[in-house]
């Protein structure tokens, strides 16, 4: 014969809520058996192997839902990307060009491009990096003056580019690949 | 005590299966490391690799795993790792097959980074360290390669001719030593004249290069903008005039930037294609089944 743990005389009462977690009854272990096993002679193998699905499908459900593939928090134990993930993965801040002074102004403004004017015109540009974040890449590369040449010849060579650059697939889009180093290796040696 | 019997039996079968998989011999664990390798899932494979040394140090196919951990890298990309892992084989079994192999796979590795001096030092030091030895002809045919691939295409030729005609490669590089004198060949643009080009005419410059489209874009925003510039300094417009001349510099310069860049570009695919091609008529590889046997395999187009 089953009983809740009301009809036992469990005093929730005696709870005490320490505002850092959910509320642990204060229980002895006798009462803690007496709540999990409430009657032992009573179960049945049937109930454990129901218990035992019962622990598994959640386990393997968040298994499923969890992206699968190589991953790592050491550098002796190194993963290797797909090139599509290294394509868009974010570049290592340590290994960014430092801009220069003159620099910054130009900076700023394809700063306030890109959040400001950005979100309402998005979308055009086809390639990859977006033109915006090319000319950044140029500017902290190779200064303003070199930068802002390089970022008129980008959107001055999208159109025939488009026939022989590589498409990439970035997010959910598909862009064709033009890196500043698509652009100046004939005269920067990286 | 039906309960103890269930959970007893499922503890049983779980931990019969870890003893199976401890006691798995080291022929089966490298076999699905292989199989791993051959789909192209290198980080998986690495691991099973490294799981056949761990269980099985003493065992020769640990080295066969260190050798194919090398690969693994190599073919994931991960060059740095390869080539460290390859010299570390050759210097610690330099007068085995398995350290000369790693001598030769050394040199692809530096060529696969694009290092091609480097490549061809190590596969010259290979020809020097092992005379006789079976990879030497292969060896040759990639000093070729690393040549041809920095333009040195007369010191490709002969290094191609040295192949003995005994050679089962003779043919292959009989084929690379005529396409290498067809390296002049290539068809090329003039950087300085596109840019010269587009400095007198915008857009001038890509149409030499086969850039009708960006000729067109460059023509219209240079013309827009040099003419609103003139028009602005005609109405007395001084300080609009000055904020169009700033852009219309800009443009300008870019339009310069983008005639030199194309043909740059035109001549890098143009090697590029060239190499390619000669590539796939004349291919020449060393392949290894993963258990230490060689394969030389080449590939003729007709």
């Amino acid at each position: 014969m089953r009983m809740t743990l009301y009809e036992r005389g469990y005093n929730y009462d005696k709870g005490k809520n320490t505002g850092s977690g959910p509320v642990i009854p204060f229980a002895s272990l006798a009462t803690l058996r007496e709540k999990f096993l409430v009657d032992r002679s009573s179960v049945h193998p049937l109930q454990v192997l129901v218990l035992f699905i019962l622990i598994l499908i959640p386990l393997q459900s968040s298994a499923a839902e969890m992206p699968w593939g190589p991953w790592s928090v050491n550098d002796d134990a190194p993963v290797l990307l797909l090139k599509a993930d290294r394509r868009t993965a974010p570049t290592d801040p340590a290994s960014k060009p430092v801009p220069s002074v003159a620099a910054t102004p130009f900076l700023w403004l394809l700063s306030f491009y890109q959040n400001v004017v950005g979100p309402v015109v998005s979308g055009r540009c086809n390639m990859y990096p977006t033109c915006s974040r090319y000319s950044v890449e140029s500017i902290r590369k190779h200064g303003p003056v070199i930068g802002i040449v390089m970022t008129a010849d980008r959107m001055m060579h999208e159109l025939d580019e488009q026939d022989l650059a590589p498409l990439i697939k970035v997010g959910n889009r598909y862009r064709y690949s033009d890196p500043v180093e698509n652009n100046d290796f004939w005269w920067y040696a990286q | 005590m039906r309960t103890r019997s269930v959970l007893l039996l499922f503890l049983m079968l779980f931990c019969g299966r870890a003893v199976v998989a401890a006691e798995m011999p080291a022929q089966k664990m490298i076999s699905f490391a292989d199989s791993l390798f051959e789909k192209g899932d290198y980080y998986r494979a690495i691991t099973e690799y490294e799981r056949v040394i761990f269980f099985h140090p003493g065992d020769p196919l640990a080295l066969t795993a260190r050798f194919q951990i090398a690969r693994a890298y190599l073919k994931g990309d991960r060059v740095d790792q390869a080539v460290e892992r390859f010299r570390a084989l050759n210097q610690e079994f330099p007068n085995d097959d398995i350290g000369k192999k790693a001598y030769y796979m050394l040199g692809e590795a530096y060529y696969q980074k694009r290092e091609y001096s480097r490549a061809a030092d190590i596969f010259t030091t290979y020809i020097e360290t092992y005379p006789g030895d079976k990879r030497i002809d292969a060896c040759r045919i990639k000093i070729g390669w690393s040549y041809l691939r920095q333009g040195q295409w007369r010191q490709a030729a002969d290094e191609f001719e040295k192949l003995p005609p005994d050679s089962p490669l003779h043919t292959q590089a009989e084929g690379l030593a005529e396409g290498s004198e067809k390296y002049p060949g290539i068809p090329t643009k003039n950087p300085t004249l596109a840019g010269g080009l587009s400095a007198v005419l915008p857009g001038a410059g890509q149409l030499y290069v086969n850039r009708p489209g960006d000729a067109l874009v460059s023509f219209l925003l240079n013309g827009a903008f040099i003419w609103a510039t003139v028009e602005a300094f005609h109405h007395d417009n001084n300080v609009t005039g000055g904020i169009l001349l700033f852009f219309e510099s800009g443009w300008y310069l870019g339009n310069i930037y983008n005639a030199v860049n194309g043909a740059n570009k035109y001549n890098r695919r143009s090697e590029q294609q060239f190499l390619d091609g000669l590539q796939d008529k004349y291919s020449v590889s060393y392949r290894y089944d993963g258990r230490g046997g060689n394969m030389l395999a080449f590939t003729m187009r007709f």
